[in-house]
């Protein structure tokens, strides 16, 4: 019980509320300062690709968007087990505010895939393995929007929405897996778990790039967090005390 | 058709009386045997139902080749991807709204509340459903082999992959048309839902097949769909059930 009670100390929204709010504004300037310096280390310092070129670079906007979007969804798959398991709400109002999220980083990996595929494979688009599974990852995303936005109860609808994420991250890794089972066009993983296969000062970029890509998304999972909470608590008691609050304290911008 | 629900109700134990009272207490088996004779029966007391999803099977596969010029080559290349697309199609138009009505009619209700575990009866029902949807499927695939040209031993690897690959198909259609069960706009829903997630079915499928055609062995991507079947049984059942009790209690 006295672990539950520290392991689940967030999951009041009394107290998640401000601790959000003091997350947010860091998060955010972490994600400035850390993609500004890996951009300026991955346009202006790194070295041209000796095979690509210069039109590697966009490497460094491409495999962020990818790694987010792929976390985004194993985050919200955790999420929702937790919530449909100990029936937190602010768990399943996580996985709600991770969807669109994901899905914009999920569709960005999938557009700077296609300027990136275009000058060094010809095409836009090839029906590769590990394109597909990205275009079916955000499929996936849109369903749950879909799901999210078709049913009214938003009792129904956190743990509906919760099993169809499970449903479908128990089902990822049979796409990933498929990465592996054909021969592809897409050059194989740089960065591996046992050392990447590229300049120190392009992996240095290409991981404050991650960074700031995984500080924005999560900022922005916080930030509308807040606001989910703030729609469905409308009427709290509690909320509205931390919200006079806050007007007291920002006379000037009223 | 009417003798069937009212079959199961008699043998179905009453509801107990605590709310959270053990459910070992329940004797299963007429449950779940009743769930499966009642599907049986409602196949068997609208034969046309299973006439017709023989026929779309068999329509959606043939249209295909009207957009192509009909050559054996490219028919040969079409051919195994149709045939499972249409198989998909197939399992979603038979199983899309299949806890819907249950829903609307209090049947899911009941399950709910008769004491037996709710993931043992939309197993039951799952798996009874798995066999209906196939009969159609494989009795008339080789007559679409034979409008594609597959040879008999793809058309062997085809029935082979099909049966395992309707289980997982069926399975995966059961969870989320238990999500969507009762919602406005379900049946598009449950279609959006389940494509991306059938596309490992597909793939391995079609591989198989086309495996076959080469005169490649087409074990491993038998075997790779009989692990799927194995996994979607073990997890869809009881992703359904939470499903279903969600649409039950809200």
């Amino acid at each position: 019980m006295n672990l539950a009670k520290y392991v689940f100390w967030f999951a009041a929204p009394t107290r998640f509320v401000p601790l959000a709010r003091r997350l947010i504004m860091p998060l955010r300037v972490v994600a400035l300062l850390m993609g500004a310096f890996g951009l300026y280390l991955g346009f202006g310092v790194a070295p041209a690709d000796a095979m690509q070129g210069e039109g590697y670079r966009i490497i460094y906007l491409h495999v962020p968007a990818s790694w987010v979007a792929m976390f985004a969804y194993a985050m919200m798959a955790f999420w929702s087990f937790i919530g449909l398991v100990w029936r937190t709400r602010l768990s399943h109002l996580l996985a709600h505010a991770l969807a669109p999220t994901g899905a914009i980083f999920a569709a960005l990996s999938l557009v700077t895939g296609a300027l990136w595929g275009q000058p060094m494979w010809g095409t836009w688009w090839v029906w590769d393995a590990r394109l597909t599974s990205s275009l079916l990852l955000l499929l996936l995303y849109l369903g749950y929007l879909a799901l999210l936005g078709s049913i009214d109860d938003p009792q129904r609808a956190d743990r509906a929405c919760a099993v169809m994420a499970l449903l479908g991250a128990l089902n990822l890794p049979v796409m990933y897996f498929s990465v592996r089972w054909w021969n592809t066009l897409h050059q194989g993983a740089s960065v591996t778990p046992r050392g990447a296969s590229m300049e120190p000062v392009m992996l240095t970029a290409l991981l404050l790039c991650t960074l700031a890509a995984w500080a924005w998304a999560a900022a922005t999972v916080l930030q509308r967090v807040l606001i989910l909470i703030a729609e469905r608590e409308a009427h709290a008691r509690w909320l509205r005390a931390l919200q006079g609050e806050e007007l007291a304290a920002v006379p000037a911008h009223m | 058709m009417n003798s069937s629900p009212a079959a199961l109700e008699a043998e179905l134990p009453a509801a107990p009386h605590g709310a959270a009272s053990a459910p070992e207490s329940v004797a299963w088996h007429p449950a779940v045997g009743a769930i499966l004779r009642r599907e049986w029966a409602l196949a068997l007391a609208r034969p046309v139902d299973l006439l017709v999803q023989g026929l779309f099977f068999a329509t959606v596969a043939s249209l295909p080749a009207l957009s192509v010029a009909p050559t054996a080559a490219t028919l040969a290349l079409l051919a195994p991807g149709v045939l499972w697309v249409a198989a998909l199609l197939s399992v979603l138009m038979a199983g899309g709204r299949c806890f819907h009505d249950d829903l609307r009619s209090g049947w899911l209700d009941q399950w709910a509340l008769c004491g037996v575990p709710l993931v043992l009866l939309v197993a039951a029902r799952l798996i009874m459903q798995w066999f209906i949807v196939a009969v159609p499927v494989l009795l008339l695939a080789p007559l679409v082999a034979l409008q594609y040209g597959l040879s008999a031993q793809a058309l062997g690897v085809l029935m082979l992959g099909l049966l395992p690959g309707i289980g997982v198909l069926v399975m995966l259609v059961g969870v989320v048309a238990a999500l969507a069960a009762g919602l406005r706009q379900g049946g598009v829903l449950v279609i959006g839902l389940v494509l991306p997630l059938a596309a490992p079915v597909l793939v391995f499928g079609s591989l198989a097949v086309r495996a076959a055609q080469h005169g490649e062995p087409a074990g491993a991507h038998l075997a790779l769909l009989a692990a799927m079947l194995c996994a979607a049984l073990a997890c869809c059942p009881w992703l359904a059930a939470s499903a279903a009790r969600i649409g039950v209690e809200s």
